[in-house]
């Protein structure tokens, strides 16, 4: 953003009240431009290798959960998925009204094929959304992915977000200065409402199907990222499995989050979560060092893992 | 924030409280670019892994900044390249403005390795993904003998938007 306020004030100038004016003017569109830029996306991607027509619910699907005090809007998800029979379609459903499902139909055997499904969905807060993967027979989906698209709105986000409209001073204006800290308190508040409203929501996520026991690490370079919170799932017959986002090698690498997840048997979900804010004090995002790290801990082998991290 | 006007107002007054509100909305205007990753990832990596399972399709909503892409693997042998591409999907290449984005290594032995490539000098190459195009990440392999883990990500900056 290029300010526009204000104009240079000097001693020894006749101060002219449409100067004055000009400046309050400028500041509107200068808090106009910051209060207007208040949507950010990001993106979601889920593993949907070896999904069955013939598997649990829970295990052709995804969920999500928000943190407390947020808003969210889903503003598409794609589904592109290659299938073992090259012929039977597949249908993705999502859960929340504004998002319609999807269907497409492969035309030959582990052939991409993709489907979106369109809308603006809003999730409101402590609400879910659910995304199912359907087929009306036997068929197996090779490999693909569902990424799911996020819109976050800083403004619904904040307590207080508004714009300012400026007093226009003219020469009959009695008591100048009250008249300008009035305006110019005005601005402040603006101001500061849009700098308290810093929930730029991004979503995060990791997912792992069929996975043996084991310890399995994704790396988190460090960007000065503040996270929120950090929602799991598990869907399994038996097995369990830990979540931990450890901070760099230099702080000691010490847990931040750590998200446990108990197996809740076949065709059910167990969800988990912490939410507390922390944040990467360091921005070397090509630094090994400085990264941060994101560690599942499988314990018995399990068919699904998910997880978000929510950053703002 | 402002200090309170005095009768008469001083060119100093009017100065000091119009800058410090600039100077907040030029620090709001860009705390808004942050970053964002996705990952792909794959077991079993070898030069005869399917298509499917080691690329990650994505459409983006809106335009992001490339910042780097990252590389890693667990277990394998040494001597084996892997790489992380991203390309646009399909057989179009005007949306990577028809250059190569990849970062790759050759593993050097069974444990954790490593490798990141940055597109932020201000010199060099720099690509925006550009909203409702589609690109895919890729995991590739030289060698038939598969590596027990391989996943890679993206990093991407986005900003603030209207929309």
């Amino acid at each position: 953003m290029i300010s526009l306020m204000p104009h240079t004030f000097r001693t020894g100038e006749t101060l002219d009240p449409e100067r004055i004016n000009d400046s309050l003017l400028a500041a509107e569109v200068d808090v106009s431009d910051v209060l207007d830029q208040r949507f950010t996306y990001s993106q979601a991607a889920y593993d949907i290798g070896a999904v069955t027509q013939a598997d649990t619910d829970d295990l052709r699907s995804i969920f999500l959960q928000l943190p407390p005090g947020i808003a969210l809007q889903v503003v598409g998800v794609e589904f592109i998925f290659y299938e073992s029979t090259g012929a039977v379609p597949w249908t993705i459903t999502p859960s929340i009204t504004g998002l319609l499902p999807a269907t497409a139909t492969p035309t030959a055997i582990d052939t991409r094929t993709v489907a979106m499904s369109r809308g603006v969905g809003n999730l409101a807060n402590l609400g879910g959304l659910g995304v199912t993967l359907s087929a009306p027979s036997a068929s197996t989906i090779s490999g693909g992915r569902i990424i799911v698209h996020f819109r976050g709105d800083r403004g619904a986000n904040a307590a207080n977000y508004r714009s300012y409209k400026p007093i226009q001073l003219n020469a009959g204006s009695a008591d100048t200065a009250a008249v300008l800290d009035a305006t110019l308190d005005n601005i402040g508040t603006s101001v500061a409402d849009s700098a308290a409203a810093t929930t730029d929501l991004r979503v995060h996520s990791y997912s792992k199907r069929n996975i043996p026991a084991g310890t399995y690490e994704w790396r988190l370079p460090s960007t000065g990222a503040r996270f929120i919170s950090l929602h799991t799932w598990l869907c399994a017959s038996a097995g369990s499995v830990n979540w931990i986002v450890r901070n760099e090698a230099a702080a000691g690498a010490v847990a931040q989050y750590t998200v446990g997840n108990a197996a809740a048997g076949t065709g059910s979900t167990d969800y988990n979560s912490a939410s507390s804010v922390v944040t990467q004090s360091l921005n070397n995002p090509l630094t090994f060092a400085d990264d941060w790290t994101v560690e599942l801990v499988v314990t018995g082998g399990v068919e699904l893992a998910y997880a978000v991290l929510y950053s703002s | 924030m402002p200090t309170p006007f005095t009768s008469p107002i001083s060119a100093t007054e009017l100065q000091t409280n119009f800058d410090a509100h600039t100077s907040a909305l030029t620090t709001q205007a860009t705390e808004g670019q942050k970053y964002q990753q996705m990952e792909v990832e794959v077991d079993f990596l070898g030069s005869g892994t399917e298509i499917f399972t080691r690329t990650c399709d994505f459409t983006p909503q809106d335009d992001l900044e490339l910042i780097a892409l990252g590389l890693s693997k667990e277990g394998g042998v040494g001597g084996i390249l892997i790489s992380l591409e991203l390309k646009q999907q399909g057989d179009s290449t005007e949306y990577a403005l028809d250059k190569e984005w990849k970062v790759s290594f050759t593993t050097a032995g069974l444990g954790a390795e490593h490798s990141r490539t940055g597109f932020i000098d201000p010199t060099g190459d720099r690509l925006t993904l550009k909203r409702g195009v589609t690109y895919s990440l890729e995991l590739t392999s030289d060698t038939v003998a598969a590596i027990d883990r391989v996943y890679g990500f993206i990093l991407l900056k986005s900003r603030r938007r209207r929309r």
